[in-house]
């Protein structure tokens, strides 16, 4: 297991060699010059031309991307072309907060999902599987950004339960979590509603194999069949997309981000694509890569643990 | 006898100790002024350094100040600077610096730490983006300790309003060298009534008094330290979280989008302050594109604007009308000049399209030699932008134009412009002094901010003799002049004047709005 770990740890070379040229073309063949972002409507054409001098910009592509790269194998993502701050400092500063946020997140869309899709297949066609679903689809269809005005709306202005904005202290602590409560659940409940569907459907399917039958004719309790037996092979489908709803979380929370004014990489981002920052947007891409790359290794590596069928070969 | 002799002893004792109760308590009140002032900001300053930062405000204004401020009386006064006296019809202008200042870092205000100031801002290697305004500048002279004189290629009549922007604000040269690259980011060492405290970026910004401080601009009442202990400033992008946060009292201050206004106005915790803005409005006609380089056909289409309606309709009733380039808090603006702009009038616009030669055809769209009349109009994503574009359209099409609308992020609309291929773009600009024509209808602009592509030899020399005018009536009679070309012209279609909305918590006592929208916050306290 630890070679097929290695090899695809190795295959994330070429991937984020990919995505850098990926990014760095796109953002520099889209429309918009950072330079008219960093000066006002005074700066004639000639402080444009010394600005992105100074910048670097006015060399050729491959030069950028040769002098980009060589800094990224250092592990040094540049400096940003608003704010002159480096751009790895700020990314170490902020993943923490998107992280905390996007874990906490997918805490309340499995704690959450998991027993619905559970219970609704178990209690198969009755009310409380209808109003379930019913709610799992509602959730589906609301962006998080209107649940997010919903929440602070209801949360924080009428009952003035939770902050409505930023988070002023670590999680571990009473206030850190509840400043990141409406952030996450206004992120983790679309991706309970997707869940407690999946694993209502994929527990529906299990339900009707014949060892369960076999299980239920040996005498066992429904209990015993139910957890022991049906769950954990219900749950194969349900941590592959567990994988993904995690980059769907860690993209959803620049939206949240913003709302909730957290000082997360998403905001980060959002603010420098709309500048024109290249080098923020560079690094970022290859973050979130690798992330999705990693997520994905680890949903590899948890099947392994609930299907020992399953072999790294 | 001794008994009432007691009793008026007890009494006069009682009345004396009353008074001093009455008395202490008076100055604990009035010691107690102070509190922390919590403000949003959509995103932190590109840079703290204002010399090195597109974007200085009122958060640079707490930490930094200019030589001059501009008072409530709308006139310049000396805030670094104690007096000046122009030279030589204009081409010197010499400052005496007020003694006795010094900065944060407790290095000393000087004609040196100014003149330092200067020729960084002036030195291509900073790559200032206020550099361009003082380009006329060609020397800063030091005359004495505290007596520094700035020597012009040419006269400069706005040069006291540029001094008076924060993009000069004079900073301790001592911080700028030994932060080197970091200045701005990690440091920041100015003269203001507040110090730097931490940016932690994305998140917040705190400053803390500057106990220092005891010179205060004239239209304070407390010319000392300021009341409040620290002021903070949160990083809000999200509008709509800015205005819960203070319905919230999770925030003290915060700007109100036009289309919150009557909610606010029912919070009764909560002052709202409308003033208006030098900022004004337009929809530019790109006046090197065929068919919009006829003057006709842009008088034609400014006769099917109606700006009470878009003020009512896009702006929720929050601006004000304006026809003119300029802003009426900017001087230069005259009413007078309304008289010029195509009043609404759907039948005149027809005529003046079939003088330029343009016909009706049955669909009811005019067309000339096969070609339909098309529109299309760029304008930004955010509000209210894409209102006003809709409303714009459903005026235009009234006279039988087809309109079409895109819309852009700012970074991709402004880099539309320059190769001139556009039709025309709906967008504002936001200044508060009559030079700025210059940017916007200068021929040698023409690769960055003349974005409608205008060329005027007559406002072209106009501009550029405006800019050396000291005398204010004399300057005022030539921006007069330029304005009434281009309102005949009519590249740009001037359409409202909108207003800051400010809300702030009742518990913010003492809180005032200069003349240009700075918040002045000097006498302010919160009382709890």
């Amino acid at each position: 297991m630890w070679q097929y770990i290695g090899r695809r740890v190795l295959l994330l070379i070429p991937v984020l060699i990919g995505v850098s040229i990926a990014t760095f073309l796109m953002i520099h063949l889209a429309p918009g010059d950072p330079v008219d972002m960093l000066l006002p409507e005074t700066g004639t054409a000639e402080d444009a031309a010394i600005l992105r001098a100074k910048l670097g910009l006015d060399q050729p592509l491959y030069v950028q991307y040769w002098v980009y790269m060589k800094n990224v194998l250092r592990l040094d993502f540049g400096r940003s072309l608003r704010t002159g701050r480096s751009v790895s400092d700020e990314l170490f500063g902020r993943w923490p907060n998107t992280i905390e946020l996007t874990l906490y997140s997918l805490m309340i869309a499995v704690i959450v999902g998991v027993p619905i899709g559970i219970i609704s297949a178990i209690k198969r066609a009755t009310i409380l599987d209808h109003t379930s679903m019913i709610f799992a689809l509602l959730w589906v269809c609301m962006p998080s950004f209107f649940i997010a005005l919903l929440l602070q709306l209801i949360f924080s202005l009428q009952l003035g339960w939770f902050p409505v904005f930023g988070k002023d202290a670590p999680i571990w602590t009473l206030k850190g979590l509840k400043s990141l409560t409406l952030p996450a659940l206004s992120l983790g409940l679309q991706s309970s509603a997707i869940l407690a569907r999946l694993t209502r459907s994929s527990m529906l399917e299990v339900l009707k194999l014949d060892y369960i039958r076999t299980a239920r004719a040996k005498g066992l309790r429904e209990r015993t069949v139910i957890f022991k037996h049906a769950t954990k092979n219900a749950l194969i489908p349900v941590a592959t997309m567990l994988g993904l709803q995690m980059g769907g979380l860690l993209g959803g929370a620049f939206i949240t981000e913003t709302i909730f004014s957290l000082p997360g990489v998403g905001r980060y981002s959002v603010n420098a694509i709309f500048t024109r920052d290249f080098p923020i947007i560079q690094a970022v891409a290859l973050m979130m890569a690798a992330v999705f790359a990693l997520c994905n290794l680890f949903v590899d590596i948890v099947y392994a643990f609930l299907d020992p069928r399953i072999r790294f070969d | 006898m001794e008994v009432d002799s007691l009793k008026h002893l007890g009494k006069s004792v009682l009345l004396v100790m009353l008074i001093l109760v009455v008395a202490f308590s008076g100055t604990v009140l009035a010691a107690k002024k102070g509190g922390t002032l919590r403000l949003t900001y959509s995103d932190d300053p590109t840079s703290l350094d204002a010399h090195k930062s597109p974007e200085v405000g009122f958060v640079h204004g707490l930490i930094m100040e200019p030589l001059v401020y501009f008072g409530n009386d709308l006139q310049y006064h000396g805030l670094l600077a104690e007096s000046w006296e122009v030279k030589k019809d204009g081409l010197e202008i010499t400052f005496k610096i007020k003694k006795g200042i010094i900065f944060h870092d407790g290095t000393p205000l000087n004609a040196e730490a100014v003149a330092y100031n200067f020729r960084r801002i002036m030195d291509p290697a900073t790559a200032s983006p206020g550099a361009g305004q003082i380009d006329s500048v060609k020397e800063v002279r030091v005359d004495g300790e505290y007596e520094v004189t700035f020597v012009f290629e040419s006269p400069m009549s706005s040069f006291l309003y540029n001094l008076a922007q924060l993009f000069f604000a004079i900073q301790s040269p001592t911080a700028i060298e030994k932060w080197g690259d970091e200045y701005g980011q990690k440091a920041v060492v100015g003269t203001g009534p507040f110090k730097f405290e931490k940016l932690e970026p994305g998140d917040k910004l705190t400053l803390v008094r500057n106990e220092d401080y005891n010179w205060a601009p004239e239209h304070y009442t407390n010319r000392g330290p300021a009341y409040l202990e620290k002021v903070v400033f949160y990083n809000m992008p999200d509008e709509m979280t800015r205005l819960l946060s203070l319905k919230q009292s999770e925030v003290d201050i915060t700007g109100i989008p036009t289309q919150y206004v009557n909610l606010v106005k029912k919070d009764k915790k909560i002052t709202l302050s409308i003033v208006p803005v030098g900022r004004v409005n337009y929809l530019g006609l790109n006046a090197s594109k065929y068919p919009w380089s006829d003057p006709k056909v842009r008088r034609a289409i400014g006769h099917t604007i109606d700006r009470e309606e878009i003020v009512k309709v896009v702006m929720n009733g929050q601006a004000t009308p304006n026809p003119t380039p300029l802003s009426p808090t900017v001087l230069g603006y005259d009413k007078s000049l309304y008289s010029l702009v195509p009043a609404e009038d759907i039948a005149a616009g027809k005529k003046l399209l079939e003088e330029a030669g343009w016909t009706k055809k049955a669909d009811g769209w005019y067309d000339k030699n096969g070609t339909k009349m098309v529109l299309e109009i760029l304008t930004y994503t955010s509000e209210p932008y894409p209102r006003l574009a809709q409303v714009l359209r459903e005026q235009i099409v009234r006279l039988g134009i087809e309109v079409k609308i895109s819309t852009l992020e700012s970074a991709t609309l402004l880099s539309k412009t320059p190769s001139g291929e556009h039709d025309a773009i709906c967008i504002a600009y936001g200044w508060s002094d009559p030079d700025i024509l210059k940017y916007f209808f200068h021929s040698n602009n023409l690769d960055r901010t003349n974005r409608v592509h205008y060329v005027n030899s007559e406002v072209d020399q106009l501009l550029d003799q405006a800019q050396t005018i000291m005398n204010q009536t004399e300057r005022i009679a030539t921006y007069r002049r330029i304005q009434e070309i281009l309102l005949t012209d009519l590249p740009w279609i001037n359409l409202f004047t909108p207003t800051q909305i400010t809300g702030y918590r009742n518990a913010v006592k003492d809180f005032q709005i200069g003349p240009r929208g700075d918040y002045w916050i000097h006498d302010v306290y919160i009382e709890e």
